[in-house]
């Protein structure tokens, strides 16, 4: 078995006021894209900016092929990072910002010229050597600090939530390029996220955190079929949660419910509403235990009106404990 | 158009406020145009509005005083050695309150502001003692200290705000791409900071020119700058040399007015005092 390209063993990294996280263990092997997933202040920047070495960890252990990074400067280390905005230089071309690494690793003029052509034209931003970033677009201007990154060869590539500031369209379309070049080349990648979607679509695994704690690393598959508790099944795409009087609740996806006219059902109600989405239409409908959400099809929609009496039958389903679970 | 006229087709109200207008652009660029005009003439007899010849007969004669021409370069070489000075030692400093939050921060920055809020004859009296015990009295060190004083203010606070608004980002970023700290803060902080930087410059530069108070205190009998010589001028000399010579002493002042307003605007001045 051999080393995996990124270990964190048993790190803690707190901050003075208490924030951080503790007792952190993770192998990311070569060529994976592991996500840590999670909301604001869940501790994924922390661990990100550890690894890279902007934070200092307390204890344990970074360790990139096998090799103790802990006690190195940011500059000193193998890693590249791509923040959210304000990664390229305002005062310098796209040229200059592409060679400063390899100007300061005196890569040869002609070979600096050929890597930034060659890379320039990976990232689909071809003949832009001698604009400004002032010029660009924030998607275009990503492109060019993903870019940048991958010149320095970097034996792990951290992504700080690269693309949380541009629109949803060019969101999609860099999150594909992103992947293509990641499969391509065999970078090892840890990104950062809070989108939940964006984790799923991307990731060879994904860590769901939560206040400081790993609540569940899976493939997407996983994490989405199998949800290890309440927080990760919420988290994770559409969940209906219905309370059960004992303080447990019965977990169901919408795509997993049938909707049956009349009563009988797992659970019965009245539909609420219908909403169209596109391909498929989306019910709610009024139960004792609370508003359920459904996918049908036109055909099926077709036959419910507001108000109507309907039977919802559950396929796939998880039983989870008592809401306290998640308090942590 | 008579007057009548004219109050009749503005409506009262602006009248008046055109009245107040002329009378105040009267009072305020009456006694400076009043001096360009003097320094242009060649006789000027008073009670004469205009000067009876024009010329450049006394800037022949101004620049002909060695003494006088000697207060121009020395006014200069202390304005280029304090504010490249003050560069030296401010920029740092300015670096660090900055990017550190140490305990104290606040009462440091507050400090540099203290030496404007007291009346500056008070304070270079108190320094003209503590040069005399030491010896700084009347030499060359003594009114660079002077100088540079009065700079501390602009040189620490503007900077300390330009480095401010440099994202942490761009810095990491230069770390992360293999750069040190040192080339991070000469590749990336500086000249990003450079335009807060350069007004910081641009005041210490003007304020040194105009610096007198302590200039005269410190300096004489051997060091004698512009602003100093000024006094002995408008004593000895008629008012036609006064006035080239404050022409001489006003020309780089409005220089560099005109190139901050080129170059920059407004914002970086009022984002440079933000605590």
């Amino acid at each position: 078995m051999g080393t995996a390209k990124l270990e964190i063993r048993d790190m803690t990294m707190l901050y003075k006021n208490g924030d951080g996280v503790k007792n952190i263990n993770l192998t990311v092997e070569k060529g994976e894209l592991v996500t840590l997933l999670g909301p604001s202040g869940c501790g994924k920047t922390t661990i990100l900016r550890t690894v890279g070495g902007f934070l200092q960890n307390q204890t344990g252990q970074v360790l990139i092929d096998g090799v103790d990074v802990g006690g190195l400067p940011p500059e000193k280390r193998p890693t590249a990072m791509v923040f959210q905005s304000y990664n390229l230089w305002p005062h310098m071309t796209v040229y200059e910002n592409m060679a400063f690494g390899l100007k300061l690793r005196k890569v040869p003029r002609a070979e600096q010229k050929r890597r930034i052509t060659e890379m320039l034209a990976l990232v689909k931003m071809p003949g832009c050597e001698k604009k400004y970033p002032s010029q660009m677009s924030g998607g275009q201007q990503q492109r060019i600090a993903i870019g940048r990154s991958l010149l320095l060869q970097p034996d792990v590539l951290l992504l700080d939530e690269p693309f949380s500031a541009l629109d949803a369209k060019i969101r999609s379309q860099m999150r594909e390029e992103l992947r293509k070049i990641q499969t391509d080349l065999n970078i090892t990648v840890v990104f950062v996220t809070h989108d939940q979607e964006e984790a799923m679509a991307l990731s060879d695994r994904i860590v769901v955190m939560n206040k400081g704690v790993f609540e569940q690393i899976g493939s997407p598959q996983d994490i989405y079929n199998h949800p290890a508790n309440r927080y990760v099944a919420d988290f994770i795409g559409e969940m209906n949660f219905i309370e059960k009087k004992g303080g447990g609740a019965l977990a169901v996806r919408p795509e997993n419910i049938a909707a049956r006219k009349g009563t009988g059902g797992d659970l019965d109600g009245y539909v609420r509403n219908i909403m169209m989405l596109g391909h498929y239409l989306e019910m709610t409908v009024d139960t004792d235990s609370g508003i359920v959400k459904l996918f049908v099809s036109a055909e099926e929609a077709a036959r419910f009106k507001k108000g109507d009496e309907v039977a919802l039958v559950f396929g796939e389903k998880r039983e989870f404990g008592p809401k306290a679970e998640i308090q942590r | 158009m008579t007057p009548r006229r004219i109050y009749y087709s503005m409506g009262r109200r602006r009248f008046w406020e055109y009245m107040l207008l002329a009378a105040f652009l009267l009072f305020f660029y009456g006694p400076l145009l009043h001096m360009f005009m003097l320094a242009f003439a060649d006789k000027y007899e008073m009670p004469a509005v205009v000067p009876q010849k024009f010329g450049f007969k006394w800037w022949a004669y101004v620049l002909s005083q060695p003494t006088l021409v000697s207060s121009i370069s020395l006014s200069f070489l202390i304005a280029f050695i304090t504010t490249g000075l003050s560069m030296l030692i401010c920029l740092p400093a300015a670096y660090v309150l900055a990017r550190y939050d140490f305990p104290g921060r606040r009462a440091v920055m507050f400090s540099f502001l203290l030496g404007n809020a007291f009346p500056r004859i008070g304070i270079y009296t108190s320094i003209g003692i503590i040069f005399y015990r030491i010896g700084l009295m009347g030499t060359f060190p003594g009114v660079l200290i002077i100088h540079l004083l009065g700079g501390m203010m602009m040189m620490i606070w503007l900077p300390t705000n330009a480095f401010r608004s440099v994202p942490r980002q761009q810095e990491e970023a230069a770390r992360d791409a293999g750069a040190g700290p040192l080339r991070t803060f000469f590749s990336v902080t500086l000249p990003m900071a450079w335009p807060g930087i350069a007004v910081a410059a641009m005041f210490a530069f003007i304020g040194s020119l105009g610096e007198n108070q302590g200039t005269l205190l410190v300096g004489l009998p051997k060091y004698r700058t512009m602003p100093v010589e000024m006094y002995g001028v408008i004593l000895d000399y008629p008012a036609t040399a006064g006035a080239v010579f404050a022409l001489i002493l006003l020309i780089p002042n409005v220089l560099l007015l005109l190139l901050m307003r080129k170059y920059v605007g407004p914002e970086t001045l009022s984002k440079g005092f933000k605590m």
